[in-house]
């Protein structure tokens, strides 16, 4: 074994002291790169919020199918468990044509994607406990209160599709009192259709005009009606919309 | 020596800064608008009526003007707006509200509702001025074309002027303080008030202030959020508008009230110098101006000098045979103000030296809402 000079040995570590910077961490600056060009590349092309998907499914790959047979079990619960959730604290949503989608999706036509999963949410909301409005707007007080509550903006849409709106079946809503409002005395949730003079359906014609909408009298003010956001999901209103 | 030359260098920056500072121009007329309807235009040196447009047409209430370059934009309360060359008092057009096709869509009944617009400018924001109307309608009208670019319509009669804010409109519907898009006159925000305002909302340090018809006070921000909300321990009624200091804020009715702007704390609260009068409205603030350290105001027999710090009056004039009218002015060492017998005054500011400016200045009608409101340029 050679023995090195005493000053020799001293000046290995002074020479590694000396090499510059991206020399003495070569691998680690490349690395350290590498990673970070990763992460933001994939930050850009999927959005941060897929990668924690992607690595579990990465990883789920990586694992091997361990638990095959108790996979679906886990599966079931799961989804059981957050479909009761979902119909329970889902915001509510507009009404949905069901027959129409279903028809499409037997015709093989084009199907967004979001509506299988709206049509399953649908089918499995219970509706039957839902109890109808004898009180609700007429027509003339629908489009009054949609019009107090989109201005110009409505009226000249209705003007120029030579619409005239229709409201259809509506369902109570629960009360909703506020400090702010004051004690509401009536709320119902039902969809309304513009149909123009050939009676053709302009279903909502365009925003700031919705399907459906919550009307609500005020104690402060009982014989108008307000328009305001849906607080519940209602069926689709098949008989207004043939008309 | 060094120390001269540095002095020398000092008085000659200071030489120069003045010099690039830029002078505000001598204003020279003042514009005065009374409840009749009468506009006048006084030459403040020579106290002479540069030109005088008298209305003759039956209004009864004060509205205001807007001045531009070389224009004003004046409103009538029989919903006229009228553009009038500064120069000549010249009317070069008229434009006459009208209520828009599209009302009867609301289902708001205005039946029973004459239609005025009730104290106006009309305020100008870009090419288009921006009004509202007791028919419930704030409309942008092109200043131009004078057609009409948007309308907002809101259940009840407009009873102020429409203000400018973060470049959104902010109107008064009453019950409630709302934004709209400047250029399409969409609903932005909402701020529902718990009691009615009935004067305009007014901007200052970035914030927006009202003054509710019993005298609480609240401070918004340009989303509509509340800052602070002031509750007066006696309500107050006829309030004037708010008038604000550095840090403060001073409005009142028989009693002149000093809030803090920062939470609206109260500063102080004084009961205006009451003479026994027939008649009702004897120590009801008219209007003030608020200086470096003090408030100028005026009751109809009252011009009072306050200290700003307490609400202590430091000074008063006291008019036994007229009345002070509406609103007053100050400009280069003077306070200018109408007075019931027709001469517009001007007093110098130890309330001494009181000397006629102009004669024969109209504004009594039938309905005695006697009022005026003065600008200068």
């Amino acid at each position: 074994m050679p023995v090195l000079p005493i000053d020799e040995l001293s000046n290995k570590p002074d020479q590694m002291k000396n090499a510059p910077f991206f020399k003495r961490y070569k691998k680690t600056v490349i690395s350290f790169s590498v990673i970070v060009a990763l992460f933001l590349g994939l930050g850009y092309y999927l959005g941060f919020q897929h990668i924690p998907h992607h690595v579990k499914e990465l990883w789920q790959i990586i694992a091997g199918n361990t638990n095959n047979e108790e996979q679906p079990a886990m599966d079931a619960s799961i989804a059981t468990e957050a479909v009761t959730t979902e119909v329970a604290s889902r915001a509510p949503e507009f009404p949905m044509d069901t027959l129409m989608w279903v028809n499409a999706i037997k015709n093989g036509d084009y199907i967004p994607d979001g509506v299988k999963e709206e049509l399953a949410a649908i089918r499995k909301t219970d509706f039957s406990k839902m109890s109808i409005a004898t009180e609700k707007p007429d027509d003339f007080e629908i489009k009054q209160a949609i019009v107090q509550r989109f201005g110009e903006e409505a009226i000249n849409l209705l003007k120029q599709n030579d619409a005239t709106l229709k409201g259809g079946k509506a369902y109570n809503a629960p009360l909703q009192n506020s400090e702010k409002n004051g004690k509401e005395i009536a709320r119902v949730t039902m969809m309304v259709t513009a149909f123009n003079s050939k009676n053709v359906n302009l279903m909502n014609i365009q925003e700031p005009l919705l399907p459906v909408y919550d009307f609500v009298k005020f104690e402060s003010d009982p014989n108008t009606w307000y328009v305001t956001d849906i607080s519940q999901t209602i069926p689709y209103d098949y008989k207004l919309n043939k008309r | 020596m060094r120390l001269l030359h540095y002095a020398g260098f000092l008085l000659l920056g200071i030489g120069l800064f003045a010099c690039t500072k830029k002078q505000e121009p001598i204003k020279t007329n003042l514009l005065i608008a009374t409840s009749n309807g009468d506009l006048y235009n006084v030459n403040l040196a020579t106290g002479k009526l540069k030109w005088q447009i008298l209305d003759q047409r039956n209004n009864t209430e004060l509205t205001y003007f807007t001045q531009q370059a070389q224009t004003i934009l004046r409103a009538y309360s029989d919903k006229r707006i009228v553009e009038i060359d500064k120069q000549t008092g010249k009317i070069n057009w008229v434009f006459t509200d009208k209520v828009s096709p599209n009302q009867s869509e609301y289902g708001y009944d205005f039946s029973d509702v004459s239609h005025l617009l009730f104290a106006q400018y009309p305020i100008i924001q870009g090419s288009n001025f921006i009004f509202g109307s007791s028919q419930g309608e704030f409309k942008s009208v092109d200043q131009k074309t004078r057609k009409v670019k948007w309308t907002y319509q809101i259940h009840q009669p407009i009873f102020c002027s429409p203000v400018i804010f973060n470049n959104k409109v902010v109107i008064n519907a009453s019950s409630s303080i709302r934004t709209l898009n400047l250029a399409n006159g969409k609903r932005i925000a909402t701020f529902d008030l718990e009691t009615p305002v009935f004067l305009a909302p007014i901007v200052n340090d970035n914030l927006l202030y009202l003054v509710d018809e019993h005298g609480g006070v609240y401070c918004l921000d340009a989303d509509l959020n509340l800052s602070w909300n002031h509750k007066p321990e006696v309500e107050m009624f006829q309030q004037t508008k708010l008038n604000f200091s550095e840090k403060d804020i001073i409005y009142g009715d028989t009693a002149m009230v000093s809030l803090k702007k920062n939470g609206g704390e109260l500063n102080w609260r004084i009961v205006l110098p009451h003479q026994v009068d027939k008649k009702w409205k004897n120590n009801l603030l008219q209007s003030m101006e608020v200086m470096d350290d003090v408030i100028v105001a005026n009751t109809p027999h009252y011009l009072l000098v306050i200290d700003q710090d307490n609400g202590k009056v430091l000074k008063q004039k006291y008019f036994a045979d007229r009345e002070t009218i509406g609103q007053i002015k100050y400009y280069n060492g003077f306070y200018y103000y109408l007075c019931s017998d027709n001469n517009l005054y001007k007093i110098d500011q130890d309330l001494k030296e009181e000397t006629v400016v102009a004669k024969n200045i109209k504004y009594q009608t039938e309905r005695a809402m006697d009022d005026t409101y003065i600008e200068l340029y």
